[in-house]
């Protein structure tokens, strides 16, 4: 039990170091854009900087500019042309040791939406139900599926399933490459692959995870990767970069501590007007070089998705604590073509108009949720099948336990 | 309506029952949402069914619903997202008021059973409803109801099977019935004046 009146003291405490917090951010994210703007040009200099400090340091997460301009701001324009909007996303349960079965789910919902149509939107749910530990379903081997790789596997199918249906509505549309399909993802286009994964396999595992982008490049789809409320800070790191001396760079200098640490990205762009985006950039990592070697570098930029203020509002210059942050990542071979990349983002742009952020992946997340309920439902059949075949089927005591006790 | 079996139109299926009531769940589409007061029908598979009257109509909200109402100007691809395919059922709620037992006898007690969960739920063809409305039995079920409005749902129930019998005029079959009606009301409610003058001022057509 949580005894909140022992709390009282400490909540205040909280909120006035996050106040403290926040006014130091605020005035250290100042001077950060004042850096931004004297280091705005991207030079032969700073490329070749860029280069140094990937060199001294593999795991540096900077930023590598498309551009020419660190500072360039673009405006989205409305959506002048209907477009299809997949979007997917995915939920799981993961291995419970306490659970009646060592055993794993992935959830992925889908929902399809023609801007235009009137009509209701496809949706679809694909539960896929495995056993945790050596599992002769599946086509690797692992001695056992934990959280990390349930996440992945569970990202794997999300990127197919968009893949599949955004190739599926191409040949609906009759091959018609000039209606825009748009292919939203929920969070980066990135997998996190953890640390340890041996080489070979996390050569297999790009592979996987860029030949859902290869089919989605054929089907002449516009993929993003939506990351609401962004921690990231890959253009601080660059600024910092970019103000090191050439001769000071080096692994120690770029992990010590800077003025920007414990800011974001996000809070550097915030001042950008609705609609508007940043730069393009790439990511410094492993496996950006890897997803690069497949033809499929991944780069993003940040946008201010709030809505357009109404025509009454225009007078007054939208603030910037109302800017509504997004980081978008696309393939480079959509950065290549302005013109679909910028019709893509006013389609996101508009389908976030609603809820600050994307419709359809709020309804994708609603359709892949296991719910509690649910889950119990689900090992109440596991329960009974198990049953069947003289399995003894029960949770742990601690389990059993807990959920007395939290079921108050 | 959401689906169509057997040329009836089918309301939805059947959520929860009990002996005196049922509820049926079913999609919204904005143009057929159920009439309080319609005769419906919990069909069985061997063709009996369980006949009772609309008596509440729920679309509940949820908080995303809310938001979307909210933020204001909505695309019809988000509407009909939101009517067809979110699980949040429009709950038609149904007070058991007889049924029809496997040889088409139709009758005005309580059915022995309930009618089992995901039954489909159809409205009542004008023939059936004329068929139903012989009897007048259905009335005290009506007017005992603890949970429905009685006095409006035994109103709009008439009004109903009024409107099934004929076309409205003063010595039409649409006329005699209300008049039967209001006279077996009389003799149900000989000891509540006021409340048998309310429900005769409801069933003018």
């Amino acid at each position: 039990m949580l005894e909140l009146n022992r709390l009282t003291g400490q909540v205040a405490d909280l909120a006035q170091a996050l106040a403290g917090q926040r006014s130091d951010q605020r005035q250290r994210t100042e001077r950060a854009r004042q850096q931004l703007r004297l280091h705005a040009q991207v030079t032969e200099e700073l490329r070749h900087k860029i280069d140094v400090a990937r060199r001294a340091d593999e795991s540096w997460r900077g930023a590598d500019p498309l551009g020419d301009r660190l500072d360039q701001r673009i405006q989205t324009g409305p959506q002048t042309e209907p477009a299809t909007l997949v979007a997917v996303d995915g939920s799981q349960i993961y291995p419970d040791t306490h659970a009646i079965a060592l055993y794993y789910l992935t959830n992925v919902g889908a929902i399809v939406l023609r801007q235009g149509s009137g009509a209701a939107p496809f949706t679809s749910t694909a539960p896929l139900l495995r056993m945790a530990n050596d599992d002769p379903l599946e086509e690797q081997d692992h001695d056992r599926v934990d959280a990390d790789e349930v996440n992945l596997r569970r990202d794997l199918r999300e990127m197919e399933t968009l893949a599949s249906l955004a190739r599926r509505q191409r040949e609906e549309l009759g091959g018609d490459m000039g209606h825009l399909v748009v292919a939203l993802a929920d969070g980066p286009l990135l997998p996190w692959l953890p640390q340890r994964m041996p080489d070979k396999e996390q050569r297999e595992r790009v592979r996987r995870f860029t030949a859902p982008l290869e089919d989605l490049r054929a089907s002449y789809a516009a993929p993003l990767g939506y990351v609401d409320r962004p921690r990231s800070a890959n253009v601080l790191r660059l600024l910092h970069l970019a103000q090191l001396p050439l001769e000071d760079i080096s692994k120690e200098r770029l992990r010590q501590r800077n003025d920007y640490d414990g800011l974001s990205d996000a809070a550097l762009f915030q001042d950008l007007r609705p609609g508007q985006r940043t730069a393009l950039f790439a990511a410094t990592s492993e496996i950006n070089e890897n997803f690069d070697g497949a033809g499929h570098r991944i780069c993003f930029c940040y946008m201010n998705v709030a809505p357009e203020p109404d025509e009454a509002d225009r007078i007054v210059e939208p603030d910037e604590k109302n800017a509504v942050m997004a980081r978008v990542e696309l393939p480079v071979w959509l950065a290549a073509d302005p013109g679909r990349l910028e019709a893509a983002l006013a389609a996101v742009w508009a389908d976030c108009r609603l809820l600050h952020y994307p419709y359809l992946l709020t309804r994708a997340h609603e359709l892949a949720l296991v719910t509690r309920q649910e889950r119990a439902a689900l090992e109440q059949m596991l329960h009974i099948e198990m049953m069947r075949r003289g399995l003894r089927s029960e949770e742990s005591p601690k389990a059993n336990t807990k959920r007395t006790v939290g079921g108050r | 309506m959401t689906e169509k079996t057997d040329n009836q139109r089918a309301l939805g299926r059947v959520l929860r029952s009990s002996t005196a009531s049922f509820t049926a769940g079913c999609r919204t589409l904005e143009d057929d949402l159920p009439v309080f007061g319609a005769l419906v029908q919990a069909e069985r598979r061997d063709g009996a069914a369980v006949y009772g009257l609309i008596y509440d109509v729920r679309v509940d909200d949820d908080p995303f619903v809310r938001q979307l109402i909210a933020a204001g100007d909505l695309s019809e691809e988000y509407v009909q997202d939101q009517r067809q395919r979110r699980q949040v059922p429009v709950e038609v709620n149904v007070l058991v008021v007889g049924g029809r037992d496997r040889s088409g006898q139709v009758y005005q007690y309580l059915p022995p059973q309930p009618p089992a969960t995901l039954s489909w739920v159809t409205l009542c063809q004008p023939d059936q409803v004329r068929q139903f409305g012989q009897r007048l039995d259905f009335l005290r079920t009506v007017l005992d109801a603890a949970d429905a409005p009685a006095d409006e749902l035994a109103a709009a129930s008439l009004r109903q099977v009024a409107a099934a019998t004929g076309s409205p005029g003063d010595s039409g079959p649409a006329r005699r019935y209300l008049e039967a009606a209001g006279r077996e009301l009389a003799r149900l409610l000989s000891r509540e004046p006021a409340r048998l003058n309310g429900i005769l001022q409801r069933m003018r057509p």
